[in-house]
């Protein structure tokens, strides 16, 4: 009775409900704001994880050198292995959540999973992920052009430039949000355009015989096919329909693509007459565009063995997102966590530098996305097998896209 | 019609699969009642160690797809011997248990050796296709031809083996009564020791047909094995005949229903359904016949 | 004080000082454990007690999740709705599943319940009425008990943060669960289990309803798994469809075997190991020699998590409480032989072999 009255005693003198650092991440003394990163780095998505922290990590790198945000405070990256794996996601997000002023996460359901605590948390954390769903709440950061932009721009490419008008456009997309995203582009594309979607096909991420979508897309005389999946499946499905004799323009969301796929004899061939790709930023090594031009420099300082990689690219775009806020809640002097919600609040117009579109930040009902889409086409002789077909183009029905408030 | 048709030759591609899936199943379980979760490790091992073999070191195909073979075969030799034979006499939910360890041992020592990244093992098939019946007519791939045709001779080969090989007798004698087997002098222990190597062979030529064509091979390989257990089911768990018709017909059920089943199914049933097909002509199945359609019957112990 | 009563003061000391003294990281981590104790404890009554295989517990941790979605987050109704609801749910599918226990044994079985898993991500896939789909459900299922909201814990003035609530929630659970077990196991059921565990034929000769006692098992074993399901709901406030994939009815069994089968403490035991071990890997990770070889540490946890369970199953049949009892025994009686009742060996009695005579 006595043990059961002082632990009750103890454990009223010991909660934390209301207690936590003034600004956790940020250590005034060093002068250091420290930022946490969750990515795979491990699992079947760990070709991501891994070149998306290095082009984080490299992007920081830089700003240390040049001085820091706001000329004076240094950043310092944490990074954690998600494995993919929800429970270890939200397992870790309690582990980093004192420690780093700033989140970045990978993987929709991670970013679903944490959400309710970022919200309890009150932190700021950057999705890493083109999902529209997200525009509108004020503990994410998205940045980049959304799924929907990528393909009202994609078919507004398509009918104008690549001779599409008056052909049969179908749709191809996996299961869940990110297949759904991509749909209601293409749905709002052929609105605006004046053009109707033949057939529309869904699949599993999990699926290995792609011959039954594929052949009722055939069925349907598709001339090109809007494609929202993954870089694992986007090989099994072009090839299931040059099985079928079927070879449409194949028009592949960000995510359809990974370098893997260049380096396939077979597939290389058919992709790169049947393929393009919808995605944000220049080739590669254009250094016409200034945050591209910083880039080779970057990795040349201080990642010179980096291989040409999207996702490197991603992680370097993720870092010129986080790296905008720092800035901003530097310039209003308060890195505690309030002070980086206000920030978001007050953040504006941010540049990519035409690494990705500008967005339009602030209060989350006025926030407006990137409007802006590369289209490319597959050729091996470039430094990352892309070319652009047509750079950081912007359709009308792109631009007039309303996302849901 | 050439519709019904197109799916059908998907079909029969992809039940070829699941037999030979299936029939390294049944090798192993038949001689030793060792359900081996551990099979989709063997796939996926077959195929890294042909891309292995080819495309790392440079052996034209076939030779490495030998080589893949014999060395995937070692493999399971070395799997029976260090983790299984402890387990002889024990109960199943041991047995298996065992082999699923097995499994992530293995998965996790090949990412370690070749990362998760997708690679191309270079398969002489590629995406080849030839026409039935001129234009509008069906198309068939060349892998497609060679899975069926994989299916086929795997299973003669181990018809013949099993008849007329003297180890093939004792494998036989084993799988009817180990008891009396050893009471005859045949060596258990070497029995099982064979049929692993067999049945991490026989994965091997399904792995690289797997993985041939479009697809690559990457870790998530090994996971195609779970789709060939309803054939196994389907076919008897001791029935190697049984394996390869009843990969054969769920590949075809699959199909079809992928095929048909969007159009005829409301809503967001229709998609994906061909996922849960399978199982559901499993339980049905089962419901009748509780040792699928050619396994031997369980004497009724109740 | 007796030994009995010294482990319960341990416990209860360790259940209120741990979430005063340990961080949100490590309470996460244990709040997980106790989940997963919660399941395990269930799975074990139909895997160590009754003998049957289920490789189909993720789909009725599946069940209680979603559960606690639609009656806790979308109907707003209280904790003891939703977790009882999660239990109905989870036992009913339970017997379901026993009931094909009754005519299947051994591979065959297991087969089926891989079976439940597929047709479950279906279902959790294309049924958004359900599950959400494939975009997955979110939301706040109430989290009131009495006086206690465990959402936004609150006790005399003091003010306490979720994961220490959420580890008093859980924990409490996993006693309950725990007291659950241990009557059930004791009863004329749990009785009925062990004589089906230990030779189905026997049992049926001697009287025992076989079939009653594999289809309570199951049920008992499926409400508990929902349970889980439902806490892991409570817990993180968002399910997506592919989690309650086949790994992690295979994690479930793990747990049971590194624990030790057919003992209370086994589950339990099991599921703080296992769910440790990969964060306690990789905090050591800096000081092991692992980059150089190539290896990441989630592989190595992959790794290491295959070699517990390959040689728990062939080395340390009776897992983790089983050695601890075996310790105890040894110290107290010297270097006897031990009695030869390793619960997993058993677990499944009717090996097919004589069944299969037919062959030739």
């Amino acid at each position: 009775m006595a043990l059961t009255v002082a632990l009750a005693l103890l454990a009223s003198a010991c909660g934390r409900g209301d207690s936590a650092p003034d600004t956790p991440g940020f250590d005034k003394a060093s002068s250091t704001i420290r930022v946490g990163i969750l990515t795979p780095l491990s699992g079947p998505v760990q070709v991501i994880g891994e070149p998306l922290l290095n082009g984080f990590r490299t992007r920081f790198a830089g700003i240390n050198a040049r001085g820091g945000i706001g000329g004076k405070y240094q950043v310092e990256v944490v990074a954690e292995d998600n494995q993919y794996d929800v429970p270890t996601s939200v397992q870790l997000y309690q582990k980093v959540k004192e420690q780093v002023a700033v989140l970045a996460l990978v993987g929709t359901p991670h970013v679903n999973a944490i959400l309710p605590q970022l919200k309890t948390d009150g932190v700021v954390a950057l999705p890493g992920s083109l999902d529209a769903n997200w525009i509108r709440e004020i503990n994410l950061l998205p940045y980049g052009g959304p799924y929907q932009i990528q393909f009202l721009n994609g078919a507004n490419w398509y009918l104008n430039q690549g001779g599409g008008r008056g052909r049969r456009i179908c749709a191809m997309a996996i299961e869940g949000p990110y297949g759904d995203a991509g749909i209601a582009g293409l749905e709002a594309a052929a609105a605006a355009e004046g053009f109707t979607i033949e057939a529309t096909e869904r699949y599993r991420s999990t699926d290995t015989e792609f011959a039954p979508p594929v052949g009722r897309l055939a069925d349907a005389r598709c001339d090109a096919v809007f494609l929202t999946g993954l870089p694992a499946t986007t090989g099994p499905i072009v090839g299931a329909g040059v099985k079928l004799e079927f070879t449409p323009l194949w028009l592949g969301q960000s995510p359809t693509w990974s370098t893997a796929l260049s380096k396939s004899a077979e597939l290389l061939p058919v992709l790169e007459q049947h393929f393009l790709l919808l995605t944000d930023g220049p080739e590669w090594g254009d250094e016409t565009e200034p945050a591209m031009k910083q880039m080779i420099a970057d990795i040349g300082l201080y990642r010179p063995e980096q291989k040409p990689d999207i996702y490197f690219q991603g992680g370097y775009l993720e870092a010129m997102a986080m790296e905008a806020l720092l800035e901003k809640a530097a310039a209003l002097d308060d890195l505690s966590r309030a002070g980086f919600l206000e920030a978001q609040r007050q953040l504006g117009r941010v540049s990519f530098g035409g690494l990705a579109g500008d967005w339009t930040y602030g209060p989350p009902e006025q926030r407006d996305p990137s409007r802006v889409t590369t289209v490319f086409r597959p050729n091996p002789s470039k430094p990352g097998g892309l070319e652009a077909v047509a750079k950081n183009m912007s359709a009308p029905s792109a631009q007039a896209y309303r996302f849901k408030s | 019609m050439t519709r019904l048709a197109q799916l059908l030759v998907a079909g029969v591609a992809v039940g070829s699969l699941y037999g030979l899936i299936a029939l390294g199943f049944v090798v192993v379980y038949r001689a030793s009642h060792v359900f081996n979760f551990a099979h989709g490790s063997f796939l996926l091992l077959g195929a890294y160690l042909t891309y292995g073999f080819h495309q790392q070191l440079g052996l034209p195909f076939f030779p490495a797809l030998g080589l893949a073979a014999v060395a995937a075969a070692a493999a399971g030799v070395a799997v029976e011997r260090l983790a299984l034979r402890r387990m002889v006499g024990q109960p199943p939910f041991a047995v298996i248990m065992i082999t699923i360890g097995v499994a992530l041992v293995m998965d996790a020592l090949m990412v370690w050796a070749w990362g998760a990244e997708r690679l191309t093992v270079g398969d002489p098939w590629g995406l080849t296709t030839y026409r039935l019946g001129g234009a509008g007519g069906v198309r068939v791939a060349a892998i497609d031809i060679a899975r069926l045709l994989a299916a086929g001779l795997v299973l003669a080969a181990y018809w013949l083996f099993c008849r007329y090989s003297s180890l093939g007798v004792a494998m036989r004698a084993t799988a009817a009564d180990q008891e009396a087997a050893v009471a005859s002098g045949i060596d258990v222990h070497r029995v099982f020791a064979v049929c692993w190597a067999l049945a991490a062979a026989i994965a091997t030529v399904a792995g690289v047909l797997l993985a041939g064509g479009a697809r690559g091979v990457d870790p998530s390989l090994s996971a195609v094995a779970l789709a060939a257990f309803p054939a196994l089911v389907l076919g008897g768990v001791n029935s190697p005949v049984g394996a390869i018709v009843g990969g054969l017909a769920l590949g075809v059920v699959e199909v079809l229903a992928a095929g048909y089943g969007p159009g005829w199914l409301p809503g967001a049933l229709g998609a994906n359904v061909h996922t849960v097909v399978p199982y559901l002509v499993l339980l049905g199945v089962l419901l009748v016949r509780p040792s699928g359609m050619f396994g031997d019957r369980e004497r009724a112990r109740l | 004080m007796t030994r009995r009563r010294l482990v319960a003061a341990v416990l209860a000391v360790a259940f209120v000082v741990l979430p005063l003294a340990v961080g949100d990281f490590g309470l996460s981590v244990l709040t997980f454990a106790g989940i997963f104790a919660v399941g395990a404890i269930g799975l074990d009554l139909a895997v160590g007690h009754a003998g049957q295989i289920s490789l189909g517990h993720g789909f009725f941790m599946g069940v209680g999740a979603y559960a606690a979605v639609n009656l806790g987050a979308e109907a707003g109704l209280g904790l003891p709705v939703w977790l009882s609801g999660a239990a109905v749910a989870g036992g009913a599918l339970g017997a379901l599943v026993g009931l094909c226990a009754l005519r299947l044994r051994g591979a065959y079985l297991a087969i089926v319940t891989v079976g439940v898993v597929f047709v479950g991500l279906y279902v959790w896939n294309n049924v958004p009425a359900i599950s959400g789909g494939a975009a997955g459900a979110g939301g706040e299922a109430p989290a009131v008990l009495g006086p206690l909201d465990f959402n936004h814990l609150r006790v005399a003035g003091q003010s306490y943060a979720r994961e220490q609530a959420w580890f008093w929630l859980v924990w409490a659970l996993v006693a309950a669960a725990a007291w659950l077990a241990a009557n059930l196991v004791r009863s004329r059921t749990g009785r009925a289990w062990q004589a089906v565990h230990d030779n189905e034929l026997a049992a049926s000769a001697v009287g025992v309803d076989v079939g009653r006692a594999k289809v309570s098992a199951f049920a008992v074993a499926g409400a508990l798994g929902a349970v889980a399901g439902a806490l892991y709901f409570g817990y993180v406030q968002y399910v997506g469809p592919d989690e309650w994939s086949l790994f992690l009815s295979v994690q479930f069994l793990a747990i049971v075997i590194v624990g030790g089968s057919g003992r209370l403490a086994g589950p339990v035991v099991g599921a703080v190991v296992l769910g440790g071990a990969p964060r306690l890997v990789e905090e050591l990770s800096p000081h092991l020699p692992i980059g150089g070889l190539g290896l990441t540490v989630a592989n190595l946890n992959r790794l290491l998590f295959g070699l517990l369970v390959v040689c728990f199953v062939a080395y340390a049949p009776r897992g983790l409480a089983g050695g601890w009892d075996d310790l105890q025994r040894r110290r107290r009686w010297g270097r006897r032989p031990l009695a030869d009742a390793p619960m997993v060996r058993a677990a499944v009695a009717d090996e097919p072999t004589i069944d299969d005579k037919e062959q030739l």
